[in-house]
């Protein structure tokens, strides 16, 4: 079963409130890409005005959250979806919740640049940082694509990237520290660039689970902590 | 970003618009039931069953097992020949002049449709519960005590009044109408009639009990009796129940067999069949996707 027809019901209604769960999710992850573009900028520019917009902007992704969630309820309560469209409502409501994560870590990274800009620049971890940076934001980006296309196979392609992203997070981890002990003066502001580097990471981990929640959605199988080849 | 997404749906559903034509109506029914129409131990085996009405064929080629008790639903959009199927597992098309069934169906192994095997006696060991209660226009006693009189179960009128008490309370019903037994069984409420028919159907303690939409005529709370009903019963008995509610069969089911226009197209276990059922017309039908 890896063909999903949204727009086949008999009842036109619940065509339209399907596809309404699934654009909106899909409009909250393009404002969390954002996000996390934005905080990674604010951090690298050291632009506490950039930041203190990420900051502003977290609490319009809660709100859209919460929508979305309720949106699901009633769905829940009013259609009781089954197969594939029962499929589409736990992964939507899953996924927002992963986005919403997303967004916190984009506000922890917009916190830290504001802190970087007020204790002064950070000697090292900003190549680590954008390197980091890039690898999470494709992952988002191609997972919401692959979320938007019903592709399993994109979606397990992507979330094979999040190996790489733990392995570069766990040198740059070292890295930093062995700077640390050989300059504790900078250990403060270095931490904070940790910091922002531990947020990203967990970006990825999220854009994972979404990759997870697609393949069940799309092939009905549940590959959480079994990984896709189960 | 957000409106490149917004695209890009867009464009996969016109996509989707104009594969319509290849749509579930469009598609073939698998040659075997898929999914797990077979189980170990069967109480009932029905293997290539077909069965016509007159020249027109209603089941196409069907072979499916009925474990030992356990409840097994069976939908499918109307005329897709659930119900006769259901009424051929126990010779209830008999009555029907220019019905014919083909195939073997055993119960225990024994061969159901076999020249020694007499009706009467088969379908006191396989019961039947109807879409519309329809109780004797007798007393409610006398509605249960019937069965077990006809096949002489019971010698003396204590023995009989025990079968009596004992189906009722297993139908869930001795407490409401225990003072009034000898009142009609017309009169109940339709809820209590359908629990009625079912403590007729299990007081000569039948091994299987067929049920044929037997909530369509009743509101909820009955309906929600009925079904608690059912999975008390199928503790004792082999329990098939044919309906149209597809979220009935989701909550007393166990497994779940899909029908269309004759063909058995998916058994499975129910929670499959309802979260990621294997088949594309199972999935169509389930979600509502039928034009």
């Amino acid at each position: 079963m890896d063909k999903l027809n949204l727009d086949q019901h008999i009842s036109r209604q619940f065509n339209e409130d399907l596809e309404e769960i699934k654009t909106s999710m899909l409009e909250m992850g393009g404002l969390v890409e954002m996000q996390v573009g934005d905080a990674i900028r604010a951090l690298e520019d050291a632009d506490s005005r950039l930041a203190e917009r990420v900051i502003e902007v977290e609490s319009r992704i809660d709100e859209m959250e919460m929508d979305i969630d309720e949106t699901c309820t009633t769905l829940i309560a009013r259609r009781q979806p089954a197969a594939s469209d029962l499929r589409l409502v736990t992964a939507v409501s899953k996924t927002i919740r992963d986005l919403e994560r997303i967004g916190d870590e984009a506000q922890k990274i917009a916190k830290m640049a504001i802190k970087l800009s007020e204790e002064g620049e950070a000697p090292r971890g900003y190549t680590e940082v954008r390197h980091i940076g890039n690898c999470v934001r494709k992952m988002l980006n191609d997972s919401l694509d692959a979320f938007s296309r019903f592709d399993a196979e994109a979606a397990i392609a992507t979330m094979k990237e999040d190996r790489q992203v733990d392995m570069d997070y766990k040198s740059a981890l070292r890295e930093m520290i062995t700077y640390m002990m050989e300059d504790p003066r900078s250990i403060s502001r270095s931490m904070n660039i940790l910091w922002a580097l531990r947020s990203l990471e967990r970006v990825g981990d999220h854009a994972k689970n979404i990759c997870e929640h697609i393949v069940y959605l799309v092939q009905g199988r549940d590959i959480r902590h079994r990984g896709p080849d189960a | 970003m957000v409106s490149k997404l917004v695209t890009d749906t867009a464009t996969m559903l016109e996509k989707k618009a104009t594969a319509k034509q290849t749509g579930p109506d469009a598609m073939d029914y698998p040659e075997q039931a898929i999914g797990e129409p077979f189980v170990k131990n069967p109480k009932m085996s029905m293997r290539n069953v077909d069965v016509f009405y007159g020249d027109k064929q209603a089941i196409y080629n069907v072979n499916v097992d009925i474990g030992q008790n356990e409840v097994i639903a069976m939908i499918g959009p109307s005329g897709c020949g659930k119900s006769t199927f259901l009424r051929s597992i126990n010779r209830m098309n008999d009555t029907v002049e220019s019905c014919r069934v083909h195939g073997e169906l055993s119960l225990d192994g024994e061969d159901i449709y076999a020249a020694k095997m007499d009706p009467v006696a088969l379908r006191a060991r396989v019961g039947m519960v109807f879409q519309k209660p329809n109780p004797f226009p007798k007393s409610i006693y006398d509605n249960v005590s019937y069965g077990p009189r006809l096949h002489g179960l019971a010698s003396r009128r204590a023995e009989l009044d025990e079968i009596v008490e004992n189906s009722l309370r297993r139908a869930g019903l001795w407490e409401e109408v225990k003072d009034r037994l000898d009142q009609p069984g017309t009169g109940l409420s339709g809820g209590q009639q359908q629990r009625l028919c079912i403590a007729r159907a299990i007081a000569i303690s039948p091994e299987v009990i067929l049920m044929d939409e037997p909530c369509s005529a009743l509101d909820p709370i009955a309906t929600a009796k009925i079904e608690e009903l059912i999975a008390e019963l199928s503790e004792n008995y082999t329990i098939a129940i044919v309906t149209h509610s597809m979220q009935q069969a989701a909550r007393v089911s166990r497994r779940t067999a899909y029908f269309h226009l004759g063909h058995l197209v998916e058994v499975n276990d129910t929670e499959k069949v309802f979260t990621a059922p294997e088949h594309a017309l199972t999935e169509a039908y389930i979600t509502g996707r039928f034009g």
